[in-house]
């Protein structure tokens, strides 16, 4: 059994002197200009590891990839993913070369941070109850009065949304500025007003942190949270395998 | 999954002085994604699994059900006893959607479906 | 001061969380199960004999599950 950490260019690059799960030496596996980083594990060893969600096992994962990240460019797989052999590697490898060396070019040198902003909730999210609360007393209340109750906490909700939208964009704005790709969700939860992540060059991440700071001054009410960097985990496309038939050389 | 020990992490990805660690500890942790992608196929869950999928299905047409008929209170083509009569019908369904839930013990957060790059269902 | 360098540490965490089990390149395998809140995806998977014998216990259930969900789902219609 195969455990997948990364794929990466520059597959003659040393690798990093770290434990794989289980305590296996870390390898890798190269096809023409990539390389996969990977370990060997066994079934119940793995299984059992992976399925015991612990930091450490997150951390060493992760600090795997980062290592590699220092010295090469990095293609961050998800936690979890367990190939059957290195044919299968080697299958992967083959089949989504073109793929794989786009992802890496699009990502070289750059890194990835995330932004999530909070918004204070007193008096700014829309109270859910009101009607609820019409509901418990509901023998003596009208239809008519619930489904009005319901259209004021709709029209509320619709309010605070469009309000927190256009927020959200006067904050996304110079940070997109400082990207080259981002993603972002406004309002994921009642109070997460915006959770984004951006795709910076290396060099650009000083005058991005400075963004931050400025934008959390210019909103004192809001509360900025700026991690990084990571390795790019949301700006690689996604992939199918398509094994079945594929294992000619 | 807030009681996993943190102390492997390092101290350096803070990158900003967030300022109100506990509130965002809480928001992230409910930001993520709210149930597994596919119902968890071990045995003891399996009951549940299916009871959380049709009541997020009934809950997400309740939804739809329910904003179409604002939509119409608000646009005025409804008569004073249809006002009436759905909202009896939305208040009964309110109800009758508290006592499944509470049969199977989940919770309002728990009803949910990540569709994946569409974010989630409700 | 411990206690808020751990709340730090906590909040790296979940960011990470939320990228390394969702994010990243993301094979889509042959087989996948979702254990504890974790998908563990297998990809090619040939020769894991105790796997494949735990995988095909959790087809045969979630192909029962599809039975019973149909059945729900058709008693709904017909039903109150």
């Amino acid at each position: 059994m195969i455990y997948l950490y990364a794929i990466t260019d520059r597959p003659e690059a040393a690798l990093p002197a770290l434990p794989g799960l289980e305590g296996a030496p870390l390898i890798s596996l190269t096809y023409r200009d990539v390389a996969a980083v990977a370990s060997l594990g066994t079934a119940p060893g793995v299984s059992t590891k992976l399925s015991s969600l612990e930091a450490v096992n997150i951390w060493q994962h992760e600090a795997i990839v980062e290592a590699l990240m220092s010295d090469r460019t990095v293609l961050p797989v998800r936690f979890g993913t367990v190939l059957a052999d290195e044919a299968a590697l080697h299958s992967i490898l083959k089949a989504q070369y073109a793929g794989f060396i786009a992802d890496l070019e699009w990502v070289y040198s750059r890194v990835e941070l995330s932004v999530q902003v909070l918004w204070d909730s007193d008096g700014q999210t829309p109270t859910d109850g009101s009607a609820k609360d019409i509901n418990c007393q509901r023998s003596e209340v009208s239809g008519r009065a619930y489904m009005l109750a319901r259209l004021t906490e709709e029209q509320q909700a619709q309010a605070c949304r469009q309000q927190a939208e256009t927020l959200a964009s006067g904050i996304r704005l110079p940070l997109e500025r400082l990207a080259v790709e981002n993603t972002h969700q406004v309002l994921v939860t009642p109070r997460l007003l915006l959770k984004a992540a951006y795709l910076v060059d290396r060099e650009r991440m000083a005058i991005f942190r400075e963004e931050i700071n400025n934008l959390s001054l210019a909103y004192p009410t809001l509360r900025f949270l700026c991690t990084g960097p990571w390795p790019p985990y949301n700006f690689v496309s996604n992939r199918e395998t398509n094994l079945l038939g594929d294992n000619d050389d | 999954m807030t009681d996993i020990d943190a102390s492997h992490i390092p101290e350096d990805k803070l990158l900003c002085d967030p300022g109100n660690l506990e509130a965002f500890a809480t928001e992230l942790e409910q930001a993520r994604t709210p149930l597994p992608r596919r119902i968890n196929a071990d045995p003891e869950g399996v009951e549940r699994g299916l009871a959380k999928l049709v009541l997020t299905l009934i809950e997400l047409l309740r939804q739809l059900l329910e904003r179409q008929a604002l939509r119409r209170i608000e646009g005025g083509s409804l008569r004073e006893e249809e006002i009436e009569r759905l909202g009896q019908t939305f208040m009964k369904l309110d109800v009758r959607m508290d006592e499944l839930k509470q049969i199977f013990g989940l919770e309002d957060e728990e009803l949910n479906l990540n569709l994946g790059p569409l974010g989630n269902l409700l | 001061m411990n206690e808020s360098i751990a709340k730090e540490k906590e909040i790296v965490l979940l960011d990470l969380l939320d990228r390394i089990l969702n994010k990243g390149v993301i094979l889509l395998g042959d087989i996948t199960i979702s254990v504890a809140d974790v998908d563990l995806v297998y990809v090619g998977l040939k020769v894991l004999l105790t796997s494949i014998e735990k995988a095909e216990e959790m087809r045969r259930h979630t192909v029962m599950l599809a039975q019973v969900e149909n059945t729900l789902l058709l008693d709904r219609k017909t039903g109150s």
